[in-house]
């Protein structure tokens, strides 16, 4: 007969494990209990341990100062299994029979094996190398002064900087709870929403240089936008944390919940909403890039009547 | 025969006759006409505080005054918070209604209240001055006592829709409203505010005999429907006028683009040529009526203004070079007034556009509604040329107070009259 001690963290994540083939054992802060534990607030002979012929699990406390809990309850003996959380001082232990059913073995997520090829550092420089890329073109063509190196560099630097916050962040605390820190998986998920939401943004501008739908054009790069950082979000949290999909869904939806609301919640309050500048924006790129057919002069002054019906019914609203 | 010296003293005599003749006549306008002027002041009901003051003068014998729009605008906007007192030399104040007004040369008819009216009253003169002849301001400013400004008839303005009268006295803008009287004591226009030192501007004879012959009386709920009607009667001669005749082009840069519209609009240049260290040339050309109509302290309406800029560069690519087009294209030029009050938001639509001397440019168009004044709208214009890969023309228009039908017979000529050379 053998039981199995394991110590817990504050959130149950197994600390160490040691195994005893006896059929009683003592726990407590004496080196000459079978299991020694290196609390203070544990006494010398703190609990003791029975296997009965049933293979039940009986545990005892040993007239302790600060006592016993089996699941935050107070007890002076108690049968545990391997559901129960035993408290002893300041350390809880989970003490079961080592012949106990085990957990049913979990299917390998394919989206494991997606994210284990994704994590080459092939990919990490090849996706660095593009941002950096996309950052100088952007710096470059984004501006009509003169052209100067200093702050492009200024302009890179501060890019990788931000590159580098969010997956420092998810490793760190993916170490802090005994999980390795998957940086370059981290990263990468990074720097391909940085990349693809770039690309997007230059689709968008051709969208919007060639076809007047600037509402329908702007709602799609805000979806594409946040859609983009929802999912980088949640796969970091999936490499970072052992968590069930209910709690790792939970915490996407409350950050970016609060994010939404922190964004549209000042518009609705606001009364005195009203944009005094016409958004005459009229997204011109280079001419290459033209695809659709020019209006008539004509056309385009008659469209534009629809303009003052608008004007009328808005102002009536208002 | 008379010598020199003879000469000499007979021409000096004439002038000390003609300059004491006029020194008289100065003092007689202080000892005769200050009956007849009257400091005008808005008064707000609540606070009994004076929100505008002006002057204005009486033109029969039963209390009609005549004063500036501006001066009464508080009132005819909001009849029901604000009231019109009028002010005599000797202090004695009595109350006044609206009788009419032209909110397009700055006019204003009230009529003063009280038993003891003056038997004095400042006749209207039947027709102008001659050229060069002497007129006097008189007026009101700033509590300080009437006050004579004398100046030299100059004729109307010339290339002026509004026919402004020029006058070389500094007028200030406590004077508004009051009168411009000729050598015979006659009233021949009215003072309005001030254009700067000894360059000002009166309203004419025939618009203030014009009102006065209107002969009626507005009701106060009308006062905002009447507003509109006398702008959409002058914004439709404007356009109508603009739209008249074929505009004269002139080159700017690869292109031709129109020359002053009308000769009542003025155009200006420049550019930035001469500096070295540009990326770009960017010359540009802005043409514009010379006047707004004033409608109260945030308003202003009546505004014609085209800007034509064109840029070319070899500095920098086709790429970069649309950016700074596109960043160009988003300064915004005019906006004559802005609140949610009186206007709903700018509403736009933006399209590539061919017009008939095959053109390409992408463009966009934004209105505003006048929420107060029916039919009326501001409309801004905004349009850069896509054809050349290194040089555009960026074209723009803003017309304030204008209706629907204006739009519809004007942007097609202004887009149309763009060509390349």
């Amino acid at each position: 007969m053998a039981v199995v001690i394991e110590l817990l963290s504050r959130n149950n994540q197994v600390l160490s494990h040691q195994v005893l083939s006896l059929s009683s054992a003592t726990l407590g802060r004496a080196f000459s209990c079978d299991k020694h534990i290196d609390d203070p607030y544990v006494c010398a002979q703190h609990l003791n341990i029975s296997i009965d012929e049933l293979g039940a699990i009986n545990i005892q406390d040993n007239d302790s100062v600060n006592g016993v809990r089996v699941n935050d309850k107070v007890v002076s003996e108690a049968q545990v299994n391997a559901d129960d959380i035993i408290t002893v001082g300041r350390s809880r232990f989970r003490i079961f029979a080592a012949d106990s059913s085990l957990a049913p073995t979990k299917k390998l997520n394919p989206m494991e094996e997606y994210i284990d090829r994704f994590a080459k550092r092939r990919f990490f420089f090849g996706l660095l190398i593009a941002l950096t890329i996309l950052t100088t073109v952007d710096s470059y063509f984004g501006t009509f002064s003169k052209f100067e190196v200093s702050s492009l560099i200024a302009s890179i630097g501060g890019m990788l900087l931000v590159v580098c916050i969010v997956p420092f962040i998810f490793g760190l605390l993916s170490i802090l709870n005994k999980k390795d820190a998957r940086l370059i998986t981290q990263f990468n998920l990074v720097l391909v929403s940085l990349v693809s939401v770039f690309l997007f943004s230059y689709l968008i501008k051709f969208l919007l240089f060639n076809f007047d739908k600037t509402n329908l054009i702007v709602s799609v790069e805000t979806l594409f936008t946040w859609g983009c950082s929802i999912v980088v979000f949640w796969l970091a949290l999936y490499v970072a944390f052992h968590q069930s999909n209910r709690k790792r869904n939970a915490i996407v939806f409350a950050v970016f919940g609060a994010l939404a609301c922190a964004k549209l919640l000042p518009g609705f309050f606001d009364e005195n909403n009203y944009i005094e500048n016409p958004n005459a924006n009229a997204f011109i790129i280079s001419p290459i890039f033209l695809i659709s057919k020019p209006e008539s002069t004509q056309d385009f002054v008659s469209s534009g009547e629809a303009l003052f019906v608008k004007a009328k019914q808005e102002s009536d609203d208002l | 025969m008379l010598g020199l010296k003879q000469y000499c003293i007979f021409f000096s005599l004439i002038l000390c006759v003609s300059t004491s003749h006029a020194a008289d006549f100065a003092e007689n306008l202080y000892t005769g006409y200050k009956e007849v002027l009257y400091q005008i002041k808005i008064i707000d009901n609540e606070s009994g505080q004076k929100s505008t003051i002006g002057s204005g003068f009486i033109i029969n014998g039963q209390g009609l005054a005549v004063t500036n729009y501006h001066v009464v605008s508080d009132f005819i906007l909001y009849p029901d918070k604000n009231r019109i007192e009028v002010e005599d030399i000797d202090g004695k104040v009595s109350q006044a209604s609206l009788v009419n007004f032209d909110v397009i040369n700055d006019l204003a008819l009230i009529q003063i209240q009280g038993d003891a009216l003056r038997s004095k009253y400042l006749p209207i003169a039947t027709q102008l001055p001659t050229q060069g002849s002497t007129i006097y301001s008189l007026g009101n400013p700033h509590d300080l006592g009437m006050i004579v400004v004398p100046g030299t008839y100059n004729g109307l303005k010339q290339n002026s829709f509004y026919q402004k009268i020029h006058f070389t006295g500094s007028v200030n803008s406590g004077m508004s409203g009051g009168p411009v009287v000729n050598e015979s004591g006659e009233a021949m226009g009215v003072n309005v505010a001030t254009a700067g030192n000894q360059l000002g501007f009166l309203v004419p004879l025939n618009k203030l005999k014009a009102l006065i012959n209107k002969n009626k009386t507005i009701e106060i709920g009308d006062y905002k429907k009447t507003i509109a009607e006398q702008l959409q009667q002058n914004q439709r001669q404007l356009i109508a006028q603009l739209t008249a005749v074929q505009w004269p082009k002139t080159p700017l840069g690869m292109a031709d683009v129109p020359d002053a519209m009308a000769d009542f609009i003025t155009c200006w240049g420049g550019s930035n040529a001469d500096d070295k260290e540009a990326q770009y040339l960017a010359v540009r050309k802005s043409c514009s009526l010379d006047q707004t109509i004033y409608i109260s302290r945030r308003m202003q309406t009546g505004r014609v203004a085209a800007n034509f800029e064109w840029y070319s560069s070899d500095k920098l690519n086709g790429f970069r070079f649309y950016n700074m087009i596109d960043k160009q294209m988003r300064m915004m030029t005019y906006q004559d007034g802005s609140s949610k009050e009186d206007f709903s938001e700018y509403q736009c639509q933006r399209d590539v556009i061919e017009n008939v001397n095959n053109v390409k440019f992408k463009s966009a168009i934004c209105v505003k509604n006048y929420k107060e004044f029916v039919g009326l709208f501001d409309v801004l214009f905004v349009s850069a040329t896509l054809d050349k890969s290194n040089a555009s023309l960026v074209s723009r228009f803003y017309l304030s107070g204008i209706s629907q039908a204006s739009y519809k017979a004007f942007t097609p000529v202004f887009m149309d009259a763009i060509s390349w050379q």
